[in-house]
């Protein structure tokens, strides 16, 4: 059972290397570990993933969801917590975002502001395949925001 | 030093007039830059994925022209962007009508690709408005888009 165990959680943290290598071209060594870390820790302590897309508004909202459901955003996890501190640019954060929805399992919320989501959106782009291809995904669960 | 027509945040690192070196001025929603005493509006800027930004433009506003110009001169991120998100809201039927002349000019378009990029012309969206248009109306919008969109990838397929 443990052995099992272990097995998936070392699966689920290597399942994300793909992207190790385009946040270390980028972002350096302490992306890299950062995010080894995140995939790590969600490893043996899963908390639900927040994903959220429209502007701060969304993004606010998705914070204090995340707080109180006890799950987390991908700028609450340590990576992007790093990526806020250097503010890194849009290849950084999209190669994190991969990672995160890679990362998710069992049901993800988004949230999504009323204006609607645009075509170009990370969360068009980048998220929503990863996450849509993800077999731990077991549900999606959407809340509109209004702002 | 170029001159700044806009200050925005990325990913919301900026928010308050302060963040942007800004101080409130006598009249209301209007700025003080600190550092020349220019005055600066708020306004919603470039969506780079997540949403619009928070951003200030320099007042006055920039015509049309100006605005173009600044998105293929400007090597600031900020004045790039910033000239993008105003265009793209606010000016579509002039920038489709640059573009038509553009492509009618017997010029090399490759150092326009970052352009045409940035303001997504690669894609095939009607960006004309459709109020008050009838079926026939929008539909004619779109194919004038799409025709523009092919250009576009042609030019940077070609490169």
């Amino acid at each position: 059972m443990f052995a099992g165990s272990f097995t998936a959680s070392c699966g689920q943290v290597f399942a994300g290397m793909g992207y190790f290598g385009s946040l270390v071209s980028t972002g350096g060594i302490g992306a890299g570990a950062r995010m080894i870390a995140d995939n790590v820790s969600n490893a043996f302590n899963s908390q639900a993933h927040v994903f959220w897309s429209g502007g701060e508004t969304a993004m606010n909202a998705a914070k204090n969801f995340a707080n109180r459901i006890g799950g987390k955003t991908l700028e609450m996890t340590r990576l992007g917590s790093y990526l806020e501190k250097i503010n890194a640019g849009s290849d950084l954060w999209r190669a994190a975002s991969a990672n995160f929805a890679n990362q998710s399992s069992g049901v993800v919320y988004s949230i999504q502001n009323s204006i609607g989501v645009r075509l170009q959106s990370v969360w068009a782009t980048v998220e929503y395949g990863i996450l849509k291809a993800n077999p731990k995904i077991e549900n999606f669960i959407y809340r509109v925001i209004w702002g | 030093m170029e001159i700044k027509y806009f200050m925005m945040s990325f990913r919301y690192n900026k928010k308050n007039p302060s963040d942007f070196d800004l101080q409130k001025s006598s009249q209301e929603d209007i700025y003080v830059y600190q550092q020349d005493n220019s005055l600066w509006k708020p306004i919603q800027l470039y969506d780079l994925g997540w949403g619009k930004e928070n951003g200030y433009y320099r007042l006055p506003m920039l015509t049309f022209q100006q605005l173009f110009n600044l998105l293929v001169i400007s090597d600031n991120q900020e004045n790039k962007y910033g000239a993008a998100a105003v265009i793209m809201d606010n000016y579509n039927d002039e920038l489709f009508e640059t573009c038509i002349k553009l492509f009618s000019k017997n010029i090399n378009l490759t150092k326009y690709i970052n352009v045409f990029k940035i303001l997504q012309l690669d894609l095939p969206l009607n960006r004309s408005s459709i109020l008050n248009k009838n079926y026939s109306e929008i539909e004619a919008d779109y194919k004038r888009w799409n025709g523009l969109t092919e250009k576009v990838k042609s030019i940077i397929s070609s490169k």
